[in-house]
């Protein structure tokens, strides 16, 4: 492992440590109608976000992992499948992005908790975890739909401290992730450059 | 072309990551496996423990702070009814000993004695789940003050669950409104048995196995039934009956169960060091 690939991955590690003691230490004082925030599948989804789909897969796997350390009725692995696919996921739909911007940040953070939590439930249900659903629909639907208010709350710090440990580009900055095509500039935006650039050169006498 | 080179390989990773979870998944599940993993889970809530001490302690005075500035008006009310109770329990001992009386009046029907030299353990609530599919609270007891993952959990109130993991100086303690927790019951006044299971926080538990025809009334106390391979001792207070109904051509009742022990407010609860092996 290269010297910046070790350097990174400590950082993530540090990051999800924060995560899980955040979600134990005080995750339950936050409870609104019962329902706690998931801090560990808001930094999956960051880590698509901000990552791209191999990072998010990764680093989304490693938060189940740990947050499945912390669980007691669902077997171990069951959170790292969600939050790993969602991280996927959200990454994914980031490449398929012309543009990325942190204004979009809390929207995907809500709809990949959501999502995320849609996920949990049903593969815990496959595997036989039958009490996932015993609630009922409207508990499920109650339970995705407050955590996702409490990652779009929570998106932006979260976001910028997965970007600090991955090493990636605000996408504020708007950076194009590998792959993808490169950003458009509007048109509007195009033709004030370039009457800037006219007007410079004007300026300084170049013809 | 960078995008059609990482596509398959980010593919092949989250496939591969997929299979590591099912095959975690299979694994922890299985009886062979699953208590080494239950060893990680009892080791990383060791780790968490100190920390999640320290933030408490760290923050309650913040939180108190605030919420006593929130709540200032509340607050002096409180202060009024705290007083007034105070004078009220000049007369608590002789209330006390009435309610006792009643309460072993209603055991007495179910021909049980509520926790008869059974040993028990005294322990703090010092943390609740943060988890949204699972109701549990972690005390402050573990295997080194005699529990066992299976004991029964009681409060003043009656049952709270009972202990579903344990490590050295912690233990975690499933709730009764947990949708994975189930237990037998038998309705005092008329000795019909059923199974209670919970139903998620703040919910009612559902009591099953009832048939249609049984006379079990609304407002009706049940009890832990204490039958032969169940987890609980019998006579345990589980709580009242709050509804009976009778779906048309339905065999069996449905009813909801109010649980006696205040399950939002948990502080001190006794863990009962007791097995069904050991009973007698």
């Amino acid at each position: 492992m290269t010297k910046p690939a070790l350097s990174r991955s400590l950082k993530v590690a540090a990051v999800l440590l924060v995560g899980i003691f955040a979600q134990v230490t005080f995750g339950s004082d936050l409870r609104v109608d019962g329902i706690a925030p998931d801090f560990m599948m808001l930094l999956a989804v960051c880590a698509g976000f901000a990552g791209g789909p191999e990072k998010g897969a990764t680093v989304g796997f490693a938060a189940g992992l740990i947050s499945d350390l912390y669980l007691h009725d669902t077997p171990v692995g069951l959170s790292a499948l969600a939050a790993c696919l969602v991280g996927f996921v959200v990454g994914w739909g980031r490449t398929q992005m012309l543009t990325t911007r942190l204004a979009f940040a809390p929207a995907v953070a809500a709809a990949g908790t959501a999502v995320g939590v849609v996920i949990f439930v049903v593969a815990g249900y496959i595997v036989g975890q039958a009490q996932l659903i015993a609630p009922g629909k409207s508990w499920l639907v109650q339970v995705a739909f407050i955590e996702a208010v409490y990652s779009a709350i929570f998106a932006l710090p979260a976001v910028a401290l997965m970007s600090w440990a991955l090493g990636t580009v605000m996408p504020a900055a708007a950076e194009p992730v590998p792959g993808a095509a490169p950003p458009e500039v509007p048109a509007r935006r195009r033709s004030l450059a370039a009457r800037t650039r006219r007007r410079r050169r004007a300026r300084v006498g170049v013809r | 072309m960078a995008a059609a080179a990482g596509r398959p390989r980010a593919r092949f990773l989250v496939l591969t990551l997929v299979l590591a979870s099912i095959t975690l998944v299979t694994l922890s599940d299985r009886a062979g496996t699953a208590r080494y993993f239950d060893k990680v889970r009892s080791i990383a809530n060791e780790v968490a423990n100190p920390v999640q001490s320290a933030v408490h302690s760290a923050l309650r005075p913040v939180g108190n702070f605030i919420y006593g500035a929130l709540h200032y008006g509340a607050a002096e009310t409180e202060i009024r009814k705290l007083q007034e109770q105070v004078a009220a329990l000049q007369t608590a001992p002789v209330v006390a000993a009435a309610e006792e009386a009643e309460a072993e009046q209603v055991l007495g029907l179910a021909h049980v004695k509520y926790l008869a030299d059974i040993p028990s353990v005294t322990a703090e609530v010092v943390q609740f789940g943060s988890a949204n599919f699972e109701e549990t609270v972690e005390v402050n007891r573990g295997s080194v003050d005699g529990l066992a993952v299976g004991e029964p959990v009681v409060s003043a109130g009656g049952l709270v669950g009972s202990v579903s993991a344990v490590s050295p100086h912690l233990a975690t303690v499933t709730l009764l409104d947990d949708p994975s927790f189930t237990v037998g019951v038998r309705d005092v006044r008329s000795g019909v048995v059923g199974a209670a299971l919970g139903q998620g926080e703040g919910n009612t538990l559902e009591v099953q196995d009832i048939n249609v025809g049984a006379r079990v009334r609304r407002g009706d106390y049940m009890v832990t039934s204490g039958l032969s391979l169940e987890h609980f001792p019998a006579g345990i207070p589980v709580g009242t009956v709050t509804s009976v109904s009778a779906p048309s051509g339905a065999l069996q009742l449905i009813l909801s169960l109010k649980p006696f022990a205040d399950l939002t407010n948990l502080q001190f609860v006794k863990v009962l060091l007791w097995s069904p092996q050991g009973s007698p």
